[in-house]
């Protein structure tokens, strides 16, 4: 009886982690890393810090329209994981490739040795003690890309690849419904949303390797690009502050988005001058004051578009 | 003579089970806590045919050795695998040849692709492969169908390292690769290779 109490334990032990993380392994052999549990002996890989920002290179497909908004919704999912307090931020853009130069990069290339069968591959830069330092994912441009829903959508498996990078592999769990976005292949745009394997992969994660809690209050970086335009987004005593310059007069339009996509309310509409420019926004909302949490604020502008994360706190 | 026979038989017995019931349990416990290849990334499956059509050389080798470094732009790592191929199924006359991956270790830095060929010094393999642009270094001989491009080499018989995972199904509806997690014999494999060349 006890070696069969013995077997369903095991058994049970094996259901209820269904999700893995990547292993560095690659001692007298290629890299491609294995695949363990939680407790692994070993450990996995990780971030030593909290905040990990990943930016797109525009050239290729990566340059449609919706490819930074669906970016930052996958980025998004993982942020919103708790306990865990990762950020994933979307960096802007770069000219960065599938290279080890210390920038998150994601691309749309038809090299980068993802040809073929390869939809996309991720590519995890790792140091002693399998910490990560860095993390690119390149999407294969021979495939036709979307952010409309259909095949094959990018924030999709964008979420998939992004949970790569944060030392996740896939997941055992092989149901037909309610898949995991770790699930082994792409199953359309229900991999968009996190499922609670998923969830329960980052904070194993967060668990082992504990970081700092997430920065509420970011501090503006530079602008990478000085012939477009670039918002910023400062936030502090649970207040935003929005900033972009326009070069020459033109039509303006600037939104706020929840993760899910949906536009909460509209901060400026209308014809502005050459200037800069600074907008607050408290949270409020069509429909009254906007949770805490992670929003999305799209500048469009006649000289080029931008989004900026908003880190909504108390 | 019978009680005597009967009684160390009946002990025997139950010690046998007993090592076969706790054999299926550390067997049990191994698939649960094993450390299994992180062999797949998203990837459509290939089948044998495209397999064939789309790499200009395939061979049954074993590695010989492998050697892992830092790209001429010091921007990427590679690995060069050097395998000696006992048959050459497409291509490839030499007896011996290198071909390159991306990924390796060098010092403390380790550059690791998920889905990438998992691939060991003495062991043998079925390799798919092709010259294609690798990250700052143009058309290098490589597998280039990743995971997919590479059958292992046990008793006789070639299993796909893409196997047991699912992929994205290809033209035909297929997911598994090709033979499963079973593989298929060196001989069957061989045959369709031949077929689709």
């Amino acid at each position: 009886m006890r070696v069969l109490a013995a077997i369903v334990v095991l058994l049970a032990a094996g259901d209820a982690a269904a999700f893995r993380m990547i292993q560095n392994t690659s001692t007298g052999r290629t890299s491609v890393g294995a695949s363990v549990t939680c407790t692994a002996t070993g450990g996995f890989v990780h971030w030593d810090r909290a905040q990990v920002e990943m930016r797109l290179n525009p050239a290729n497909q990566g340059g449609k329209a919706g490819v930074p908004l669906a970016l930052q919704h996958a980025l998004a999912s993982w942020t919103a994981v708790t306990p865990a307090a990762y950020t994933l931020s979307y960096g802007g853009t770069t000219s960065g490739g599938f290279s080890t130069d210390g920038v998150n990069t994601v691309l749309w290339s038809t090299g980068n040795g993802c040809t073929g069968g390869c939809v996309a591959i991720t590519a995890l830069v790792i140091g002693p003690g399998q910490v990560l330092q860095e993390a690119d994912v390149s999407f294969n441009d021979a495939f036709s890309w979307n952010t409309n829903g259909s095949d094959y959508d990018v924030e999709a498996i964008a979420a998939h690849e992004f949970g790569h990078c944060m030392g996740i592999y896939h997941t055992d769990i092989t149901k037909p419904r309610n898949r995991p976005t770790m699930y082994t292949a792409y199953f359309g745009v229900d991999g968009r949303s996190l499922e609670s394997d998923d969830r329960d992969a980052l904070n194993c994660a967060f668990s082992r390797y504990p970081v700092a809690a997430m920065v509420t209050d970011e501090a503006p970086s530079a602008p990478d690009d000085p012939e477009g335009v670039t918002l910023l987004s400062r936030v502090r005593d649970g207040h935003a502050t929005l900033r972009y310059a326009l070069h020459h007069p033109g039509d303006v339009r600037l939104d706020v988005f929840d993760v899910a996509g949906r536009r909460i309310t509209t901060l400026v509409s209308g014809t502005r001058g050459a200037g800069e420019y600074e907008v607050a926004w408290g949270g409020e909302t069509r429909t009254g004051r906007a949770r805490h949490g992670v929003y999305f604020a799209r500048l469009e502008t006649p000289e080029g578009h931008d989004i900026a994360t908003i880190l909504l706190g108390p | 003579m019978l009680r005597r026979a009967r009684v160390p038989l009946r002990v025997e017995v139950a010690v046998s089970f007993k090592r076969r019931i706790f054999t299926v349990v550390l067997f049990l416990a191994g698939i649960v806590s094993i450390a299994a290849p992180a062999r797949a990334t998203s990837l459509m499956r290939r089948g044998i045919e495209s397999l064939t059509r789309d790499n200009e050389a395939i061979v049954q080798a074993s590695v010989l050795d492998i050697h892992s470094y830092w790209n001429a732009s010091h921007t990427f790592i590679f690995t060069d695998v050097h395998v000696r191929a006992s048959k050459q199924m497409k291509g490839v006359p030499a007896s011996e040849l290198t071909f390159t991956i991306m990924g390796g270790t060098v010092d403390a830095t380790t550059t690791l692709i998920i889905g990438g060929p998992d691939l060991a010094p003495g062991s043998e393999y079925v390799l798919f492969l092709a010259h294609t642009d690798l990250p700052g270094s143009p058309a290098r001989l490589t597998v280039r169908d990743l995971c997919q491009g590479v059958f292992a080499v046990r008793h006789g018989r070639a299993i796909s390292e893409a196997a047991g995972e699912p992929l994205l199904p290809d033209a035909s509806g297929l997911a598994d690769a090709p033979g499963g997690a079973d593989g298929v014999t060196l001989e069957t494999l061989a045959q369709q290779i031949h077929d689709a060349r």
